[in-house]
C-alpha cells in the first residue's frame, strides 16, 4: 500500500454482449485493442502511472483468460512489495451460498474482507471496458481539496447524446447537486464516466446498509450514489478532458482502433510519460516483404506483410499473404490472410484464417463485419 | 534440460567494430532493430533449459545492466536461476582492461564458478550469431567422452571472410589438433564458433594453468596448448552463422536477415529470442509513409519511405525522406526529404539538415551516437 493510500477496484465482470463473438469465450476487458493491448491494460496502466499499487480486479463472466492475464502484475510494474493485482471472483463465504455479483456495488460488498485487509483510506472504483488515459492521483488530489465524500469523474458529451448517459448536474464549484440516469431532458452535458473515489469507511457503511435492503439493485448508479446525495454528503465532480471511448460495440471498437491511425490522435499510446503497459510477446519487429506495401497503418511487432494493407490496425503474429488487399480493418493476434484474399471494413478475431482468394466485408458497406470463424473462398 | 553453467564471453582485440564499440561492448550492440547481441546466446541458453548464466564483459557495462535487469524477460526462474553480469574490474588499475584476457575475468570469479551447482560449463561468444540447442550439444559431448568440445562451422570462403578468426585444425575423427588464426590462405576452413563445452573441473584447471603461463593467455590459447594432452573434439554446426568482427560484417549480418527465409531462425515460436520491452506503441505509418523489405521496430513513426533497412525502436522517419539499405538503431530522427543509403546510425542521433548521406554497400557510413547532422 503506502503511496497514496488508495486501492483501485476494477469492475471487470461484464459480458459485453454487443461485442458478439469477441466476448463469447472471453470477458470484454480481455478483448484486444490497438494491435498490442487488451482493454484492461488501460485502467491497469493508469493505476500504475497514478502511483496506485494495489488493484483488485472483479471478474465474473468467462474469466479464464482475464484472470490469467491480470494475475501477472509485473506487466504493469504492480509486483513490488506491498503491491499487486488481485483477481477477485465471486466466492462462497460462511453463511452465504456461492453466488454471483448481483450488481456493481454488490461486487465490492462481497470483497469487503479484501478491502479491510488492505485497509485503505480511499477506494477508486473503475470499469474495465473503456479506452482512456487518466491521472487518478490528480483526481484524488481534487477529492481531498474538496474535502469530498465522493468524487465522480465526468466528461462533457454532445448535448444530443446526453440523454444516453448518467448526467451530473453541478453547481459552479463542481459540487454535484443532482444525478439523473439517462434523462429525457438533460440539464447538463456532463456525463458520469463510472469512475468514483470514495472514502473507504463511508463506502463500507453504505455497502453494508445496502446489502440486505429490499428492492435494491446493489448498483452504484442506482443505489449508492443516490443514497449519498440524499444523505447530503459532499459529492464533487472531477472534470476529464481528453480521449475516452466506450468500446462496447463492434462499431465503436472499430472506430477506436481507426482513431489510432490519425496522426494527431488524442490518445497517443506512445507518450513516454504515460505508457500503456501490456504483455510483451517475443517476436521480431514487424516485417514488410518485397511484395508488401503499407499505408496509414498501425502495426505491432511479429506481423509479416506480403500483401497490400491500407488503413489497418495489425497485431502480433498476423500474416498477410501476397496479393491480398486489406483495407480499413482490425486484425487481432495471429490472423492469417491468404494470398489474394480481400478484407474490407472488418474486425477479424484472434487466430482467424481467411483462405486464399476469399473475400470479407465490402469497401462500401455501412456496417463493420465481425469475423470470428475461418473464412473459405466463396463464402 | 542442460545442466550446465552458461558463460557468455567477450572477444579479444581481433574483433573491433568501428564507431559502435567506442560506446559499448559488443554484447550490447543493437541487432535487428529491437535486440541486443547478448539476447541471442542468452535465449539459446534459456531455451535449452539453462538458467544459471554469467555474462562476462570488458567495457562499459551501463547499457547492459539496464537491458538485462533480473533476467525475467529471458524466462529465467527468478528464484532458483540467475543471470549475472560480470564486468571486468581491476582495483589496482594494473593492466588496462583492453588487454585483459577472458581468463583474467574467469579467474576473478573462480570461486563462484567452483561453487556452482553444475558439473559442466558451456561457453558462448556474443559475436557469432547462431541458434542451437545446448542441451543436445551437451548430450553429444558427454556421449563422445571428449574432455572439451568446440562448435565449428565449415566455410569455403575463408580466403575472403573470417580473417583473423579462430579456425580448428581437425583430424579425420574430428579431433582438434590445434587452433590457429585464419590468415586467408585457404578457401575451406573449419571456423571455431568460440563455443566450448567441458566439465567445470577441467575449465577451472585450464584457467589456473593459463594464468601461470602468461597474463596474455586467452582461454583458446590454453586449449590450443592442451590439444595433444586432452581429448579435444569439434562438433559441426550446420545452421546459419553470422560472424560480427568489424563494421561491415555487423552491417551485413543485420541486412542479411531481411528475407522471409533468413528471418526464420529468429522467429521460431518454439525457440523465441527474448529481449526487454520498452513498452512502446506499435509502429504508425502516416501520410505517404511506407516500407518494403524492412524490419521496423515498435515506437517508430514512418512518414517517409524505408527500403531494405532495419529501423530500431522509437525512430522518426520524416515526410519524403528515403532510407535505403540502412541499419538505424534506437531513437533516431531523420528529417523530411533526407536521402540515406548504406548508412549505420547509432542511437539518439538526429539527421536534421543534411539532405543526402550515402555510404557504399562495401563500406557503410557510420553516424555516431547522439550526433546531430
Amino acid at each position: 500500500m503506502e503511496q497514496n493510500n488508495m486501492v483501485a477496484m476494477i469492475l471487470a465482470g461484464g459480458r459485453g454482449t454487443r461485442l458478439y463473438d469477441l466476448t463469447k469465450k472471453n470477458a470484454k476487458p480481455a478483448v484486444y485493442f490497438g494491435g498490442k493491448y487488451r482493454i484492461i491494460d488501460f485502467p491497469l496502466s493508469n493505476c500504475a502511472n497514478s502511483d496506485i499499487n494495489v488493484v483488485g480486479v472483479l471478474t465474473q463472466y468467462e474469466p479464464v483468460t482475464l484472470n490469467a492475464y491480470v494475475g501477472q502484475g509485473q506487466r504493469w510494474g504492480l509486483d513490488t512489495t506491498g503491491s499487486g493485482v488481485y483477481v477477485l471472483p465471486p466466492s462462497e463465504k460462511d453463511g452465504t451460498k456461492f453466488g454471483v455479483y448481483k450488481g456493481t456495488a454488490d461486487a465490492i460488498t462481497q470483497n469487503i474482507d479484501f478491502l479491510d485487509n488492505v485497509d485503505p483510506e480511499y477506494v477508486l472504483i473503475l470499469s474495465g471496458d473503456h479506452i482512456y488515459k487518466m491521472d487518478y492521483a490528480d483526481m484524488l488530489a481534487t477529492h481531498k481539496a474538496n474535502n469530498a465524500d465522493l468524487t465522480i469523474a465526468v466528461m462533457p458529451v454532445p448535448w444530443e447524446e446526453a440523454s444516453r448517459f448518467g448526467i451530473m448536474n453541478c453547481d459552479e464549484d463542481g459540487r454535484i447537486i443532482e444525478f439523473e440516469e439517462k434523462p429525457a431532458q438533460p440539464k447538463s452535458n456532463l456525463a458520469s464516466m463510472g469512475i468514483y473515489i470514495f472514502n473507504w469507511k463511508q463506502l463500507r457503511k453504505a455497502l453494508v446498509a445496502d446489502m440486505n435492503r429490499e428492492g435494491s439493485n446493489h448498483d452504484f448508479g442506482k443505489d449508492i450514489i443516490p443514497d449519498f446525495l440524499n444523505a447530503n454528503k459532499r459529492l464533487y465532480s472531477y472534470r476529464f478532458e481528453g480521449y475516452w471511448k466506450d468500446v462496447g460495440t463492434i462499431d465503436s471498437l472499430w472506430e477506436a482502433n481507426m482513431d489510432l491511425l490519425n496522426k494527431n490522435n488524442e490518445l497517443d499510446l506512445d507518450d513516454p510519460n504515460w505508457k500503456i503497459y501490456t504483455e510483451d510477446i517475443p517476436a521480431l519487429p514487424h516485417y514488410i516483404s518485397e511484395t508488401g506495401s503499407v499505408k496509414k497503418c498501425y502495426i505491432n511487432q511479429g506481423a509479416i506483410i506480403n500483401g497490400d494493407v491500407k488503413e489497418c490496425v495489425i497485431s502480433n503474429g498476423v500474416v498477410v499473404g501476397e496479393g491480398a488487399d486489406v483495407q480499413k480493418s482490425v486484425l487481432m493476434p495471429g490472423v492469417k490472410i491468404g494470398a489474394g484474399a480481400k478484407v474490407y471494413r472488418a474486425i477479424l478475431a484472434e487466430g482467424v484464417k481467411v483462405e486464399e482468394g476469399a473475400t470479407v466485408g465490402s469497401i462500401n458497406s455501412k456496417e463493420i463485419t465481425l469475423v470470428a470463424k475461418n473464412v473459405k473462398k466463396g463464402e | 534440460m542442460a545442466s550446465a553453467l552458461g558463460i557468455i564471453s567477450y572477444n579479444d582485440s581481433t574483433v573491433y567494430v568501428q564507431g559502435l564499440q567506442q560506446h559499448r561492448p559488443i554484447a550490447s550492440f543493437s541487432f535487428l532493430g529491437r535486440y541486443r547481441l547478448v539476447d541471442i546466446p542468452i535465449s539459446n541458453m534459456t531455451n535449452s533449459g539453462m538458467d544459471d548464466i554469467e555474462v562476462y564483459l570488458n567495457g562499459n557495462p551501463r547499457s547492459l545492466f539496464d537491458h538485462m535487469g533480473d533476467g525475467r524477460q529471458y524466462n529465467i526462474n527468478s528464484k532458483h536461476g540467475s543471470l549475472s553480469l560480470i564486468p571486468l574490474y581491476k582495483e589496482t588499475g594494473l593492466g588496462t582492461s583492453i588487454y585483459a584476457s577472458d581468463v583474467e575475468s574467469y579467474y576473478d570469479n573462480i570461486n563462484n564458478i567452483r561453487e556452482s551447482k553444475h558439473d559442466y560449463v558451456i561457453i558462448a561468444p556474443v559475436n557469432y550469431i547462431y541458434v542451437t540447442n545446448y542441451a543436445e550439444l551437451l548430450q553429444q559431448h558427454i556421449e563422445s567422452g571428449a574432455d572439451i568440445s568446440i562448435l565449428y562451422k565449415t566455410t569455403v570462403v575463408a580466403n575472403e571472410k573470417y580473417i583473423n578468426c579462430d579456425t580448428l585444425n581437425l583430424n579425420k575423427q574430428k579431433g582438434v589438433e590445434s587452433i590457429e588464426l585464419n590468415v586467408g590462405r585457404y578457401k575451406k576452413r573449419d571456423m571455431s564458433l568460440l563455443t566450448y563445452i567441458m566439465k567445470k573441473d577441467i575449465f577451472i584447471s585450464l584457467i589456473e594453468e593459463a594464468r601461470k603461463v602468461s597474463r596474455m593467455y586467452w582461454l583458446k590459447d590454453i586449449i590450443n596448448d592442451k590439444c595433444s594432452e586432452l581429448d579435444v573434439r569439434g562438433i559441426p554446426y550446420r545452421g546459419k552463422v553470422y560472424c560480427i568482427n568489424d563494421l561491415k560484417t555487423y552491417f551485413d549480418a543485420n541486412l542479411d536477415v531481411l528475407s522471409l527465409e533468413n528471418m526464420k531462425m529468429f522467429s521460431d515460436p518454439n525457440w523465441p529470442i527474448y529481449t526487454n520491452t520498452s513498452d512502446t506503441a506499435p509502429v504508425v505509418y502516416i501520410g505517404e509513409g511506407t516500407a518494403k523489405q524492412s524490419l521496423i521496430s515498435n515506437g517508430s513513426q514512418i512518414a517517409g519511405t524505408v527500403e531494405h533497412s532495419i529501423i530500431g525502436r522509437s525512430c522518426k522517419i520524416g515526410k519524403g525522406a528515403k532510407v535505403v539499405n540502412c541499419v538505424i538503431t534506437e531513437d533516431v530522427e531523420i528529417a523530411p526529404n533526407a536521402i540515406l543509403q548504406n548508412v549505420i546510425i547509432d542511437k539518439h542521433s538526429k539527421i536534421l539538415h543534411k539532405k543526402e548521406l550515402v555510404g557504399q554497400d562495401y563500406e557503410p557510413l557510420y553516424i555516431g551516437r547522439r550526433e546531430k547532422i
